[in-house]
């Protein structure tokens, strides 16, 4: 697959699994030991992945 | 090692396990957690791998998030082999078997109900690109103002039509958004009229200024439908410069938030 086809299908992915899918809430902590569920936030991954398509689509 | 459980999907409790794929973090420990009437695939990780600085630090990483999304999507790919999945969030991890198995038997009916919903299902992402130069060409024979202006300017003496070709401008980027959005319900209204299916439209600003897109929930052997529908499309719009893209079967991430909790 061309590196090009490669990198949309790879932002494409990514866009499905980091900006969708089911949201757990929970505490938002990163102190394990008392907490039963974890979930990241991941603005900062997304701002990333927004300026990645940007690049990827010049 | 402090370990973590990063989860990836719901399923009912007699889905089968995925063989021989690799995990988020590159070992081939895939495991489940049953609680009838369902069960959650899972990795073990290091949760200080896992954790909210190293992924923070990571995530400008494109080789890590590339590895990432490559291997999640893997066994996402791998479990809908299996049947029907509630894909969840990327990066959602729980603290231990306990808590993963507690949380399923608290919202067994809501996720029951989902997975119900979603049987036999597809998604797919019909993604609509648009040319600058030819969409902004197309804008002039679509939008009623616009044309009128370049009708004038043809006419208009030297100075004249500078100014009439500087307004068209203008004109052309304040049109635009709208212009834009009606091909995406055109779009999206054709879908629903071939294949009366569940559809999520987002638009550019949803997308942070990437192309608008429709992400469809069709049964598996519509697929061909999808296709045909897509070509038709194609043809009527590509005089604009609009050319639809088309990917998939993705897990049914845009339509299984029925979850979605409150904080």
């Amino acid at each position: 697959m061309p590196d090009q086809e490669l990198e949309l299908t790879l932002l494409e992915t990514l866009d499905h699994l980091l900006d969708r899918g089911v949201v757990i809430a929970g505490e938002a902590t990163i102190s394990i030991g008392n907490v039963d569920l974890l979930y990241l936030g991941l603005n900062i991954v997304l701002a990333n992945m927004d300026a990645m398509k940007r690049t990827g689509r010049k | 090692m402090q370990q973590v459980l990063y989860v990836y999907a719901i399923a009912r409790a007699a889905h089968p396990m995925p063989e021989r794929i690799e995990a988020i973090d590159g070992s081939d420990h895939i495991t489940s957690v049953r609680a009838d009437p369902l069960s959650a695939f899972y990795s073990p990780v290091d949760g200080a791998d896992f954790s909210q600085p190293v992924i923070d630090a990571r995530s400008k990483d494109v080789e890590w998030l590339g590895s990432i999304g490559y291997h999640h999507q893997t066994v996402m790919s791998a479990l809908m082999g299996g049947g029907t999945v509630i894909p969840l969030r990327a990066f959602t991890l729980f603290a231990n078997e306990t808590s993963l198995r507690n949380h399923l038997l608290q919202e067994a009916k809501k996720y029951s109900a989902i997975l119900d919903r979603l049987d036999g299902k597809q998604e797919w992402t019909l993604r609509i690109e648009f040319d600058p130069e030819r969409w902004s060409d197309a804008l002039v024979r679509r939008v009623d103002s616009l044309r009128a202006i370049a009708a004038e300017t043809q006419k208009a003496p030297g100075g004249k039509a500078y100014l009439l070709r500087k307004k068209l401008d203008e004109e052309k980027k304040r049109a635009s958004k709208e212009a834009e959005q009606q091909v995406v319900s055109e779009v999206e209204a054709a879908v629903m009229a071939k294949l009366a299916c569940d559809t999520v439209a987002e638009s550019r600003v949803q997308r942070s200024g990437g192309f608008p897109q429709i992400n469809v929930l069709i049964n598996r052997d519509e697929e061909s439908r999808l296709q045909d529908l897509r070509e038709d499309l194609s043809s009527r719009y590509e005089p604009d410069g609009v050319t639809l893209a088309l990917t998939g079967p993705w897990p049914p991430y845009s339509f299984a938030s029925g979850m979605r909790e409150e904080g």
